[in-house]
């Protein structure tokens, strides 16, 4: 059912936790439950640490874990330019029903980054 | 089983064909006799999904069923009996006709008080068919009781595919797939030989998990995570827990990399991605769901090992999620 990269951000998820002087988001997908908790520094308009927490299924953590890899050390504005297709496609695709694990990640991002300060 | 793979046509007139035809009735006589029936009122299906339907649509025009069914069911008819938070169904309301009530939940395990409702269904003129297929080798069935009940083979360790209906004799039953009018025109199509007898072999041998690893695997349990379904009233062979902190399908996807095969009544179970209609119907949220089947075969080391890995599972689970609920 999924992917070799998704099951190894899943089984060894990186960058699992918290940000203690970061700034904090979190959302649920109220269909299935799924939550995802990102926290994030950002200095001199850059991601300098990035890390996350989440229930729910193997898409969900996977997204968030992956999604945290692609946005560290990043300009803020190129993590803003993140979609839900690129995350599926950085992990290999995913089945057509767990597709709203990648959208549930994609949303936390835009939502913490839009309370960073500028 | 592998004699009768490919075997002559139990309808044909020949020596093959009568050899096929008398294992087939020794095998309806066989299932017969464990279930306490006449072997004229066992009605061969492709299975427990085929045999609801046909129960459903072939007995009453005016069905009542409950909302904890199985999906065979409830795609027939929608359920409008509730249950209670253990998933155990009250009576409700009855103007005739068939009642259709599962006799264990395939979800938490809860027993279904068939006998009292059966009993009553029946004296007030109405006739009763109870979906057995997960209690069937594991607890009483009085078959008497009922006017029509649901078994599947392979729920009792015979081959997939083959299942029985069950219905009181003298009772007229509509068929679901009429033809060449086998199943004296019950039920047409070419018997499953093979898996007939598969069926009636697996039947004969069958013995029930062990009460005493369920309790095990219960009590270990227990402090972890919020056992679902009834204490006291349920099949002995399957346990299930909801787990605070975690949710979807990952604590089923760790354990399967672990060894463990198990189930969850969560949304994103299977290739579905609707939550469980029995948890719901209860009022739980079917999230960090787990459900755990006990077979004839299985020792209490693997129990053990199962709990360990469970507790190991949720703990990393819980580690992921923040969640602050101890192991």
């Amino acid at each position: 059912m999924y992917s070799e990269r998704v099951m190894d951000h899943f089984e060894h998820p990186r960058n699992l936790g918290d940000v203690p002087e970061g700034v904090r988001a979190r959302c649920v997908n109220p269909a299935c439950g799924d939550e995802a908790e990102l926290s994030v520094l950002v200095r001199d308009g850059v991601v300098e640490d990035i890390r996350f927490r989440a229930v729910g299924c193997v898409a969900a953590l996977a997204a968030c874990s992956i999604l945290t890899e692609m946005v560290r050390s990043q300009p803020v504005e190129r993590a803003r330019e993140i979609t839900v297709e690129t995350v599926i496609e950085e992990l290999g695709g995913l089945p057509r029903n767990k597709r709203h694990g990648a959208a549930l990640a994609v949303e936390t991002l835009k939502k913490v980054l839009d309370g960073t300060p500028a | 089983m592998l004699p009768w793979l490919g075997c002559a046509n139990p309808s044909s007139l020949h020596a093959l064909g009568r050899a096929a035809r008398e294992a087939v009735e020794e095998a309806r006589s066989s299932i017969a006799s464990c279930l306490g029936a006449r072997p004229e009122e066992v009605i061969f299906t492709s299975g427990g999904t085929e045999a609801n339907v046909l129960a459903l649509t072939g007995l009453a025009s005016r069905v009542v069923t409950s909302v904890v069914e199985h999906p065979s069911v409830l795609e027939s008819v929608p359920g409008t009996w509730a249950c209670d938070e253990y998933g155990r169904v009250s009576p409700g309301s009855f103007e005739g006709g068939l009642v259709s009530l599962q006799a264990a939940n395939n979800e938490v395990g809860t027993l279904q008080p068939i006998v009292p409702v059966a009993r009553e269904v029946r004296a007030r003129g109405g006739l009763f068919h109870t979906d057995a297929v997960q209690a069937v080798g594991k607890i009483p069935l009085p078959w008497r009781e009922f006017d029509a009940m649901s078994l599947s083979g392979h729920k009792f360790g015979g081959p997939q595919g083959v299942g029985a209906l069950l219905v009181r004799e003298g009772l007229e039953v509509r068929p679901l797939l009429p033809g060449g009018g086998q199943e004296d025109g019950r039920r047409s199509g070419t018997l499953n030989v093979a898996g007939i007898v598969g069926m009636a072999a697996a039947l004969r041998a069958y013995q029930a998990p062990d009460p005493s690893l369920g309790l095990l695997l219960r009590s270990r349990l227990e402090g972890l995570g919020e056992l679902t379904g009834h204490p006291t009233e349920r099949l002995p062979g399957i346990v299930s827990f909801t787990f605070e902190g975690i949710g979807g399908e990952s604590l089923v996807m760790l354990l399967e990399a672990r060894g463990v095969c198990a189930s969850t009544g969560a949304a994103c179970a299977s290739e579905k991605s609707r939550p469980s209609h029995v948890l719901r119907a209860m009022g739980r949220v079917a999230r960090g769901s787990l459900r755990l089947s006990l077979g004839p075969a299985t020792t209490r080391e693997e129990v053990e090992r199962a709990v360990d890995l469970v507790v190991e599972c949720v703990g990393e689970l819980r580690r992921r999620s923040g969640c602050t609920v101890s192991a």
